[in-house]
């Protein structure tokens, strides 16, 4: 069974449709690409996922079940979650506080018990930090979990932006551009984390810009162009296709 | 139906009014994103700056206009330099707290300074006409026609001359179009001054109809913001509907029912209005 | 940070212990007292609307929420003869509900606009009071209402005595506080910064920034609300002037000119304030100049409030002993 399957879905604002009766579906384990010149719809989509902005129209069922129509909160319940393009963390807090509030969904919390901190209380917060260091060692921020965020170099940033996703233990998590602005290091050191995270059983869905990552990094590849998907399959077949060239060629990109 | 006729004059003449405050303060909000909670005062001062001229002197209302709002022009200016410039791009609260301490320190030296007796400013216009049973009253129709005339020429500085268009550049963008040249310390003193001046012009105004004491301020503060939440904050349009929508309001309920009931009345609008548009009727969504 | 913690809570203990003993250390002075008492209100209401700074909005409608709790246990007394032992309680869940029913709709607005709409909704409270005149008594107020007697078996205690009434306040701002203190310091707190870094992300991150925002603005109004019932019997007399924007206003100044970050802010900031304050008393005229000018130069000067205060002696001292 398919993990995503997104039906028809379409997004208006105001007069312009921004995606246009998109299908499309992702399988469990997978690493899946979504690629497409500026304005295709992709961020879009992940907005549409997410609960960010409402749907015009059409069916996204996560998991059998329908998530349109849901809060954001909800659906990252559900194991639902995404990143942001643009680096987006709690910005005055520590490495390690970031990603504790990404995994208190999994802590049980209370007002009673944050008000009398009751020993199950204090249990829950140790475990909650044992749990976020876990995470930081994973993405590889380990060693500087008292830093604050704002300080950190780009590359942690985005790394740490992803480990605030997982702390909230996605089944599927939405990345938005995890390479943007990064140099080959830092690009290499994100496929690995990309790689290691599907390892871990959670399915990926990505938008990225740089083609190398992509080919190298995806098994599948859908290709948005004006808000319709127009070629999927494996990085092969898309490099192949003729109306992903000519859609590229339009915005004067090089499909590698 | 006189009646109403009546009530709907006083209401649009009121909401001008209203309008000419309220634009200012919106103004400032709009370019520098400061919570101008001493606007009010500046309306207090202006009017006080023309009874001095006027009433004590007895020199020219109508120059005395000029004078006060060039004075107050000049206050605003030094006090956005002085005051608000080093708190610039930091968080909101702390121009807020300066503008609060501007309120205390100016209407309580305005009580030492002016004393606490009422005042009035003695009309420059006097006479009326009878019109199917309405009374039109020519100082009314003075004022009305000169806070119109002062609301469109800001409406065409704002979008014909440089500065103005400088002005709304800064609004809309400030890195942007301090990247493309714009001063935008410049334009902050500028707007802030400005601002204040149609405050000190609507204080005139307003003076000469009413009598000034020194915590008028306070009152057109809360009028002023009535407005600007209504029709949304940084919205010169939004401040003259908002405005005219408050002046109605005022004008309507006051004269037919009381005047708490206005004033409970027009909060209940504006929360409505918050509810369902939660930036206004014409507002951005500042974050 | 270990050292913070230390030094933070013997702050914390050594204001504890000088206000228990202060009213012996002052010969029991009335006026003193009073400014005891002033003070631990100010300090009870600050607090409370700095927990709803915490998530990143502030409210012009707190004075208003106080005067819920004041009107709701000082109506309590004179119309039912319930004494502020039930007033208490009874105002602050009052307060709690009407704030709970008002957040509903207001949480829809954001930053500068909540703002603006907190201030309509407290006007409104206000003008209610005043217009209500039969049930709330208008302009003139309530009077008349008086403080409670403990009888504790051994002894009773008069709480219309101005050094036991202070103690009852004491008791119950050190109740705010400490409540403010410990859900700042938790988890819930947490959340409630996290919204205030970046109301997105918490959303993302699966928080339900709606859901918390309703309870904290709740809570802190039904503290607001303890706050003014403990007003109400102090002062004996209320009217809706006591509950006007000004109220509201000194309350948002103190957490301003105390510090933003953390509970020892608002604390700093309206011990101090309204210290300087009575201070000023003595200029008459010119008291509110002066505080204008104080709250100006506070803010100009000390940019992050009193609560930077700490950091800025330890690192200076850090540099001179290099």
């Amino acid at each position: 069974m398919n993990q995503l399957e997104i039906r028809k879905l379409t997004m208006k604002f105001g007069g312009v449709t921004a995606i246009d009766g998109i299908d499309l579906s992702v399988a469990e384990g997978e690493i899946r690409g979504l690629i497409g010149p500026n304005g295709a719809g992709k961020t879009t989509l992940f907005n549409a996922c997410s609960g960010r902005y409402p749907i015009t129209s059409g069916e996204i069922i996560f998991g059998g079940e329908r998530v349109h129509g849901l809060k954001p909160h909800e659906i990252c319940r559900k194991g639902l979650v995404r990143t942001f393009q643009h680096v987006t963390l709690f910005k005055g807090f520590s490495v390690l506080k970031n990603v504790m509030v990404g995994n208190h969904l999994h802590a049980n919390h209370s007002y009673w018990g944050s008000l009398l901190r009751t020993p199950r209380t204090r249990r829950s917060e140790a475990e909650s930090a044992r749990r976020a260091r876990e995470i930081l060692e994973f993405v590889g921020l380990g060693n500087i979990l008292d830093r604050e965020a704002a300080g950190l170099p780009h590359g942690h940033q985005k790394a740490l932006g992803i480990a605030i996703a997982l702390a909230a233990q996605p089944k599927l998590l939405l990345l938005d551009e995890p390479c943007a602005g990064m140099n080959n290091d830092e690009s290499r050191e994100m496929i690995d984390l990309v790689r290691r995270i599907r390892d871990t059983g959670i399915t990926v869905m990505l938008i990225e810009h740089d083609m190398k990552v992509v080919m190298g990094l995806c098994d599948r590849i859908t290709v948005l162009s004006f808000g319709t998907c127009i070629a999927e399959g494996t990085p092969a077949e898309v490099r192949e296709n003729p109306e992903v060239r000519e859609a590229y060629l339009g915005s004067q990109a090089n499909v590698a | 139906m006189t009646e109403l006729l009546q009530m709907a004059l006083t209401g649009f003449n009121l909401g001008l009014m209203y309008a000419l405050i309220a634009i200012g303060l919106t103004l400032i909000f709009g370019v520098m994103r400061i919570i101008q909670y001493a606007h009010g005062e500046m309306f207090m001062l202006g009017a006080f700056t023309l009874y001095y001229w006027n009433a004590e002197f007895g020199l020219n209302y109508w120059a005395g206009v000029g004078v006060s709002a060039v004075v107050i022009f000049c206050f605003g200016a030094i006090l956005q330099i002085v005051l608000f410039r080093p708190l610039h791009g930091k968080n909101i609260l702390y121009s807020l707290a300066v503008s609060l301490g501007l309120v205390l320190i100016i209407s309580s030296s305005g009580q030492i300074l002016f004393g606490t007796t009422v005042k009035g400013i003695p009309s420059a216009v006097t006479g009326g006409v009878l019109l199917g049973g309405t009374y039109l009253s020519y100082e009314r129709m003075v004022i009305s026609a000169v806070s119109a005339a002062l609301i469109i020429a800001l409406w065409f500085f704002l979008r014909r001359t440089t500065t103005g268009l400088a002005i709304r550049a800064v609004a809309e963008d400030p890195d942007t179009s301090a990247l493309q040249g714009v001063k935008t310390r410049r334009i902050h003193w500028i707007a802030f001054g400005l601002g204040s001046a149609m405050a000190a012009i609507a204080g005139c105004m307003m003076g000469t109809l009413l009598s000034i004491v020194p915590t008028m301020g306070f009152l057109a503060t809360i009028k002023a913001f009535m407005i600007v939440i209504m029709g949304g904050l940084g919205s010169v349009f939004g401040a003259l509907i908002g405005g005219l929508i408050l002046g109605m309001i005022d004008s309507v309920v006051t004269t037919t029912i009381s005047g708490d009931v206005a004033l409970i009345l027009s909060f209940v609008v504006i929360f409505l209005i918050l509810v369902f548009r939660p930036s206004g009727l014409f507002g951005q969504d500042w974050e | 940070m270990e050292q913070t913690d230390r030094s933070s809570r013997i702050a914390w203990a050594a204001l504890l212990l000088a206000s228990l003993i202060a009213p012996v250390v002052v010969g029991f002075d009335k006026y003193l007292i009073h400014v005891g008492i002033i003070i631990s209100l100010n300090v009870a209401l600050a607090t409370s609307l700095w927990m709803i700074w915490s998530l990143g909005f502030i409210s012009f409608a707190h004075a208003g929420f106080m005067g819920i709790g004041a009107y709701t246990s000082a109506l309590l007394f004179t119309k039912l003869g319930l004494s502020m032992w039930y007033g208490l309680w009874l105002g602050a869940a009052m307060s709690g509900a009407i704030a709970l029913v008002i957040a509903l709709p207001l949480m829809r607005t954001r930053a500068v606009y909540f703002f603006m709409a907190s201030w309509a909704v407290g006007e409104v409270i206000k003008r209610n009071f005043a217009y209500f005149r039969d049930f709330f008594g208008g302009w003139d107020g309530v009077f008349n209402i008086r403080a409670p007697k403990l009888d504790l078996g051994f002894v009773e205690v008069n709480f219309a005595d101005r050094l036991a009434y202070y103690y009852l306040a004491l008791f119950f701002v050190v109740l705010t506080v400490l409540v403010i203190h410990r859900i700042n310091n938790s988890r819930t707190g947490m959340i409630y910064w996290s919204i205030h870094e970046n109301e997105l992300l918490a959303q993302h991150a699966g928080i339900n920034v709606f859901r918390h925002k309703v309870i904290a603005f709740t809570i802190a109004c039904a503290l607001a609300g303890l706050t003014g019932a403990l007003y109400a019997h102090y002062q004996t007399y209320i009217s809706p002037k006591s509950f006007d924007i000004w109220k509201s206003e000194f309350a948002l100044v103190h957490v301003i000119v105390g510090g933003l970050t953390t509970v020892g802010g608002p604390v700093a900031g309206a011990i101090s304030l309204t210290v300087v304050d009575e201070l000023l008393r003595a200029t008459g005229y010119f008291r509110t100049v002066f505080f204008g000018a104080v709250l100006i130069a506070a803010v100009l000067l000390l940019p992050g409030g009193l609560e930077t205060i700490p950091g800025r002696l330890r690192s200076f001292f850090k540099r001179s002993d290099k």
